[in-house]
């Protein structure tokens, strides 16, 4: 072992999109191995089967603990979540053994569709006990716990706040919380509000894992934060990242999603600026499963 | 490639009924249906409006408070990057539309469709082929050969894969997608689509075959589809425009004069 190799740890991970798998700067196997020893975990969404899962292992994972990141669940969908991809998915679950699953609340579609850009909820008290409704149901349904994502806002209807919204969604729904500090930034930006005010009134003490990613406010219209993945990291967004770090104590995991738009110094860039910030911290990552969990086929 | 002129509201458009209606109800479904047409119709924006502002009886108390707090300025630069996205994805879904077919002409269709409540009823498959049977109907009234362009397209797009959603640049890249199930091509289902009162052809091989007339030579001897659909483009004659669909998701077509 080198002595640089010897002074990395490993405090962050991944968020990818399998559908980009060979779209990225790099494909998926060739950054997992460039990043290789400085990875805690990787997060993957939109894998169609179990057969694609079992690729993605080989291939990438290989060994790294995985977050899986459901695409349109929605717990948030005036019926409910879609229960019948949820145990579709649950089979792409047992191959990654994931840790844990995690979406972003809100509206995925229209009709049997899949709208080709997100809602977030209306922020109203109604909408946040249907959507504790719908987690109840996944983790009854389930065997992986479902982590909630606070989503992506470019523009908030609602008399809730954001933060009130999801403390009455863990409150009721007793679940952990992914938080976005990307997403937290969109709704600050769109809701005309200091962002760290909008980042403490969430309820962080039930914060598991972080995502941080890159995007931009719209220069036509300064209220519209586009989350993009492919553009660099934003200054503000770094500052929510390190006082989210300091104010979650349950953390286990950070994610730095990126996409296919990105060049490789960009992301080599921000990946090294996270790693930074992070390796300031005291904070270590511990992406594990909780305790007790089933095992896949298990009774 | 031809150009209609911009498009008069037709038997298409967005029924404002259904946003009154939606406004009088009191229920989580409606005031979640609402944000949504929202975020798509200029004229459920409008109709909307115009109760807030004509208060007292034209909106439920609770839905007219949950709206109070739209900012109407921000929901117009939101919608029009909305139209933008549907565009964008439609014309990927099947870019050899956009090669016969202007924008010119299109453009409007995608506003008019996302305006109309024909975008909220999943006639369709996919919300491409949902389109071209808004615009089949949009158009027929003034251009019988457009009108088939867009069945044609439709009916290839119905038989392709899946595509898989994936967002493009000004979208939230967390909330990608993944392909529905798919169409069981092994078992027939209903078409929304009129067959002209011609039974396809038996097709061997094939899964499924779907069929329509056209007066129209609208697919070329080697089964290409239309690059343009400029009077003179096409050769003219009665003919009977066959789609057929193989395993994987092979779809081929012709044109079989009558
Ligand atoms: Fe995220």
């Amino acid at each position: 072992m080198t002595p640089a190799k010897a002074q990395t740890v490993a405090r962050l991970g991944f968020g990818l999109d399998w559908q980009y798998r060979d779209r990225y700067p790099q494909s998926m196997a060739e950054l997992r191995t460039k990043y290789d020893g400085r990875l805690s975990h990787l997060s993957v969404v939109s894998l169609p089967s179990a057969g694609d899962a079992r690729v993605f292992m080989d291939e990438c994972a290989r060994g790294l603990p995985v977050v899986h990141h459901l695409p349109g669940v929605a717990p948030a969908a005036p019926g409910g979540p879609n229960l019948e991809l949820y145990t579709r998915l649950e089979a792409v679950s047992d191959v990654l053994d994931a840790v844990w699953t995690c979406e972003d609340i809100g509206l995925w579609s229209i009709g049997p569709y899949p709208l080709p850009y997100f809602t977030p909820p209306l922020f109203e008290p109604e909408l946040a006990d249907h959507v504790v409704e719908g987690i109840r149901t996944l983790h009854r349904l389930g065997r992986y716990p479902f982590v909630p994502e606070i989503p992506s806002c470019t523009l908030a209807v609602g008399r809730m706040s954001l933060g009130d919204f999801f403390h009455r969604v863990t409150d009721g729904a007793d679940c952990d919380l992914l938080l976005d500090v990307a997403h937290v930034f969109s709704y600050a930006v769109a809701a005309r509000r200091p962002f760290a005010q909008v980042l403490r009134s969430l309820p962080l003490e039930r914060v598991v894992e972080i995502h941080v990613a890159g995007g931009y406010i719209d220069p036509t219209f300064d209220n519209r934060y586009l989350d993009t993945h492919s553009h660099s990291v934003a200054p503000a967004v770094i500052d929510l990242l390190q006082e989210a770090v300091a104010a979650s104590p349950r953390l286990r995991a950070v994610t730095y999603e990126i996409g296919v738009g990105l060049d490789a110094g960009n992301l080599d860039e921000d990946f090294g600026r996270i790693e930074e910030l992070l390796g300031q911290t005291d904070w270590t990552p511990a992406v594990v499963g909780p305790s007790g969990l089933a095992p896949a086929g298990a009774a | 490639m031809i150009a209609l002129p911009t498009l008069a509201p037709d038997a298409c458009a967005v029924g404002p009924g259904t946003t009154r209606a939606l406004l009088l109800r009191d229920d989580r479904e409606a005031r979640t249906e609402l944000l949504l047409r929202l975020l798509y119709s200029k004229t459920s924006a409008d109709v909307v409006a115009d109760a807030l502002a004509a208060g007292e009886g034209r909106v439920c108390p609770e839905t007219a408070a949950v709206l109070a707090t739209v900012d109407f300025h921000a929901l117009t630069v939101e919608r029009a990057a909305r139209l933008r996205n549907l565009n964008r994805h439609l014309q990927r879904t099947c870019p050899p539309l956009w090669q016969c077919l202007d924008k010119k002409t299109l453009t409007p269709l995608v506003e008019g469709y996302a305006d109309s409540d024909a975008f909220w009823r999943s006639t369709g498959r996919t919300l491409f082929e949902n389109f071209c049977l808004y615009a089949h109907g949009a158009v027929r009234g003034r251009s019988a050969l457009l009108a088939d362009v867009f069945q044609l397209f439709g009916l290839v797009s119905r038989f392709s894969a899946p595509e898989l959603i994936a967002p493009p640049e000004d979208v939230c890249a967390c909330t990608t997608g993944i392909p529905g199930e798919g169409m069981d091509l092994t078992k027939s289902a209903f078409s929304p689509w009129d067959d002209g009162g011609l039974l396809p052809p038996v097709v061997p091989g094939a899964l499924q075959v779907e069929s329509f007339r056209s007066a129209w030579r609208l697919v070329d001897e080697r089964g290409r589809l239309p690059r343009s659909a400029e009077p003179g483009a096409l050769e003219p004659g009665d003919h009977q425009i066959v789609v057929a669909a193989f395993p994987g998701h092979r779809v081929t077509a012709a044109a079989l004069p009558l």
